[in-house]
């Protein structure tokens, strides 16, 4: 579903690579969650996979479309929900997830009224759903961002922070959004500082540190190098690059 | 195509409520002095803009009829388009940088699947329609005004002129926004280049602005001169200039020989295809360029730093900090910063001009009392675009955006915040001031006893509409923006002040010119001091005024703001 190779992004003319080389290759129904310190390269990747950036080297295929070649195909296959939130607070949340139905082209035809039932319910908005997000709580807004990037039922979901601001309920609901997307065939890519959710619902797990992707694999493959969680697996594997890097300055 | 129309449906949609929200209070009917404040405050705009566009049709009423004498009728009305068309240009520039490289909406917009070209046309088109209905206030009574000044003198023009109107008022703003957007996309990659891109860009903007509007000057300074001199016919000067712009800007002399009924079919399509073109080749660049601009634009560089502790020194002294955050905060934001300074950077050249103007029409030049009715002038131009339109004051809390609440939860005392912005404004405000009394000093020839009591009574005014500034915006800031373009352009709030200082300028300037008139019946130099004396005083007044009410609400404003 999502093949990345050699993926390179500095930004402007500065030396530091926000990414440097990195390949990762995702499979068709699976969790995906990319981990890693702050300004480590998560939220880079995933703007030059959303194609909301450019990048120096290397390519991204998405769905089988490249995204360099191919950006509004690729994009099409995606539903990506920022680690900010909507900018169109002025709109209600139907005006916003209707907009956003028309840019993918949902229709009816394609169950966009029963999605939209069904994300109501999930999510608990049937209340406010026409009131205009500005008056949105934080984990509301969060929530009808990923109403707006799921309504076209894309083939990879990708999520930046998704569970920031979201209260215990809703984020075992956008878990469990997640489990279902998958059983039905799509692709989850999520980035997240909370260890917890990663290990719990993720196939697949990679951690990112100074732009190079420095470990990937299950969690039991990970914490077979003994290791009694995903937690203390990443502290020494981010501590040890971190070391790492001080002897060779 | 059907995604432009959702996305620019969508973008305006947002835009109209936030304007909304900002007239029309949520608690409909509780807020009475709210509304009334609010009322009063459009009133005094419009009437405000009422005087501008009356003195400009006037002028243009006066030169057209004069312009039929000369047979240059047709030729001055493609003038005046080519005219408007340099001020959107020349207001143009920071709605497009801002609207479209710098604007919050663009990471979202570029998850999307939709073209690069389409988020541009549609980012244009809201610029585009707000520069239309700016140029539809001022340009549709000019039109009416050069109609009726030539049709008085005697022109006849065919019906279809009167219809065509609208046509003028449409076309006009697209090819100046088409020309902007073009300089846009290398001016950015440029940016990009630099690494300190916010200074880099600020740069580029006031460049690009001086430019613009040293070309306006060379026609305002004509017609200037025309307005003071004759008016049995168009001075050589005048001619020149009309005669030069019609022949450089060569669809608008089409354009204005097709509605004067020359040829209609033939030089409206010539006129036509241009604007047509126009939009095309911007659409066509865009589709290359835009997105690769417009990413260059936005990223930001993070530069390895080889002695953290030092490049973060911190700042000893709270109101030092506070003042540091207000100054880095506006000047790497080059929307905010571009306009807070333009002031700064347009009165010391508009009383160069007025200076030079007066000095050649005026047969009382170098004497004292030409040099006090110049420092008249002088001093309502520097009221209305110094004192009066300070965005460094006008945006002191809107610009936080987002990053508002920071001023909530820091243990700091708002007297301090306040402090520390009115600090910022006046430091604008006196930059401006300085290099209006260098200027003043060059061009008058060392008249001291003009030039330094302006620039101490504009100091004064400076302080004193800053406090203004404010006091208004923190009565209603807008906090939600997503692109800097919407709190500085699409706002009229904070130019609300300028006419407040445009109309005490005006007073000042007739008052000058009164003293001048009853010279000989007068002790001239006790009137001038009096002057002085009097302006200085009433400033001061105002000044207290307004501390003191500032001083005294702000508490409650603040608290009010809702995040």
């Amino acid at each position: 579903m999502l093949k990345i190779n050699g993926l390179t992004k500095s930004y402007g003319r500065s030396d530091v690579k926000a990414v440097d080389n990195l390949t990762l290759e995702i499979n068709d129904g699976e969790i995906f969650g990319f981990i890693g310190p702050n300004g480590a390269g998560k939220s880079t990747t995933i703007k030059c996979v959303t194609g909301i950036i450019g990048f120096d080297s290397g390519n991204i295929e998405v769905n089988g479309y490249d995204v360099g070649k191919q950006p509004l195909e690729a994009k099409r296959s995606i539903g990506y929900v920022s680690d900010s939130h909507v900018i169109y607070d002025r709109l209600t949340g139907a005006e916003y997830v209707g907009f956003m139905a028309s840019v993918y082209g949902v229709s009816d035809a394609d169950g966009y009224k029963a999605r939209i039932e069904k994300y109501l319910d999930i999510f608990n908005m049937r209340d406010v759903f026409n009131s205009p997000i500005k008056s949105y709580s934080h984990g509301m807004q969060q929530k009808i961002n990923v109403i707006g990037a799921i309504i076209h039922n894309p083939k990879l979901f990708i999520l930046d922070e998704p569970m920031t601001g979201l209260d215990p309920q809703s984020a075992f609901q956008l878990k469990e959004l997640m489990r279902e997307h998958c059983k039905e065939g799509g692709t989850v890519f999520f980035s997240s500082h909370v260890l917890d959710v990663v290990e719990k619902i993720c196939d697949r797990v990679g951690i990112i540190d100074k732009g190079r992707l420095i470990a990937q694999g299950t969690i039991d493959e990970l914490r077979s190098s003994g290791d009694a969680s995903l937690e203390s697996y990443f502290l020494s594997v981010t501590q040890k690059d971190e070391k790492e890097n001080t002897v060779s300055e | 195509m059907k995604l432009y129309f959702k996305l620019l449906k969508t973008v305006l949609l947002n835009n109209f409520r936030s304007l909304k929200s900002r007239f029309i209070s949520d608690k409909n009917g509780k807020d009475a002095k709210k509304k009334a404040a609010t009322v009063f405050g459009a009133v005094m705009m419009i009437l405000g803009v009422g005087v501008m566009v009356f003195f400009l049709s006037a002028v243009v009423y006066v030169i057209s009829g004069i312009s039929v004498f000369d047979n240059m009728h047709v030729k001055l009305l493609s003038t005046i388009i080519s005219g408007v068309q340099i001020m959107v240009m020349l207001f143009g520039v920071t709605g497009v940088l801002s609207n479209t490289y710098f604007s919050k909406d663009n990471e979202f917009l570029s998850s999307l699947p939709v073209r690069p070209q389409t988020v541009f046309s549609v980012k244009l088109t809201v610029i585009y329609l707000n520069e239309l209905a700016i140029c539809t206030v001022f340009m549709l009574p000019a039109i009416i005004a050069y109609a009726a000044g030539c049709v008085n003198a005697g022109a006849t023009f065919p019906m279809y002129f009167y219809f065509m109107i609208p046509v003028v008022l449409i076309t006009t703003p697209i090819i100046p926004l088409a020309i902007v957007s073009v300089l846009s996309f290398p001016l950015i990659r440029i940016v990009a280049y630099f690494k300190n891109k916010s200074v880099t860009t600020l740069i580029m903007n006031i460049l690009l602005f001086v430019a613009f509007f040293a070309v306006y000057v060379l026609l305002a300074d004509k017609i200037g001169r025309f307005v003071d001199g004759s008016v049995t016919a168009l001075p050589p000067a005048l001619a020149k200039t009309i005669s030069g712009f019609d022949k450089a800007v060569f669809f608008n002399r089409y354009f204005a020989l097709a509605l004067t009924g020359t040829r209609f079919f033939v030089n409206a399509l010539i006129y036509i295809a241009t604007v047509a073109g126009a939009v095309g080749v911007t659409v066509m660049l865009s589709a290359l360029l835009y997105k690769k601009s417009m990413t260059a634009g936005e990223e930001e560089t993070r530069k390895k730093s080889k002695s953290p502790e030092g490049t973060a020194k911190p700042v000893s002294g709270l109101k030092k900090a506070l003042f540091v955050r207000e100054a880095k905060c506006l000047f790497r934001n080059q929307s905010f910063a571009f306009n807070s300074i333009m002031g700064s950077i347009i009165t010391p050249v508009i009383v160069i001009i007025m200076n030079v103007i007066n000095s050649g029409v005026s047969a009382l030049s170098g004497s004292a009392a030409s040099n006090f009715v110049n420092a008249g002038m002088t001093l309502f131009y520097c009221l209305m675009l110094l004192c009066g339109t300070n965005y460094t004051a006008a945006l002191a809390f809107s610009r936080e955006g987002g990053a508002f609440y920071m001023l909530r939860y820091l243990p700091v005392k708002l007297k301090d915040v306040l402090k520390a912005k009115t600090a910022l404004a006046n430091a604008v405000s006196f930059a401006g001031i300085v290099l209006v009394t260098i200027t003043g000093l060059a061009v008058s020839r060392g008249d001291v006893v003009n030039v330094l009591p302006t620039a101490v009574v504009l100091a004064i005014y400076a302080y004193a509409f800053n406090v203004l500034c404010i006091y208004r915006d923190l009565k209603k800031p807008n906090i939600n923006w997503t692109s800097p373009y919407e709190v500085i352009k699409r706002n009229l709030y904070p130019v609300v002040p300028m006419f407040y200082a445009m109309g005490l300028g005006m007073v000042y300037m007739f008052a000058a010119q009164i003293i001048v008139k009853y010279e000989a019946a007068l002790n001239f130099g006790a009137a001038v001091a009096g002057f002085w004396t009097g302006v200085a005083a009433i400033g001061a007044v105002l000044a207290a005024v307004f501390t003191v009410v500032l001083n005294k609400k702000a508490e409650e404003l603040f608290e009010r703001i809702a995040i």
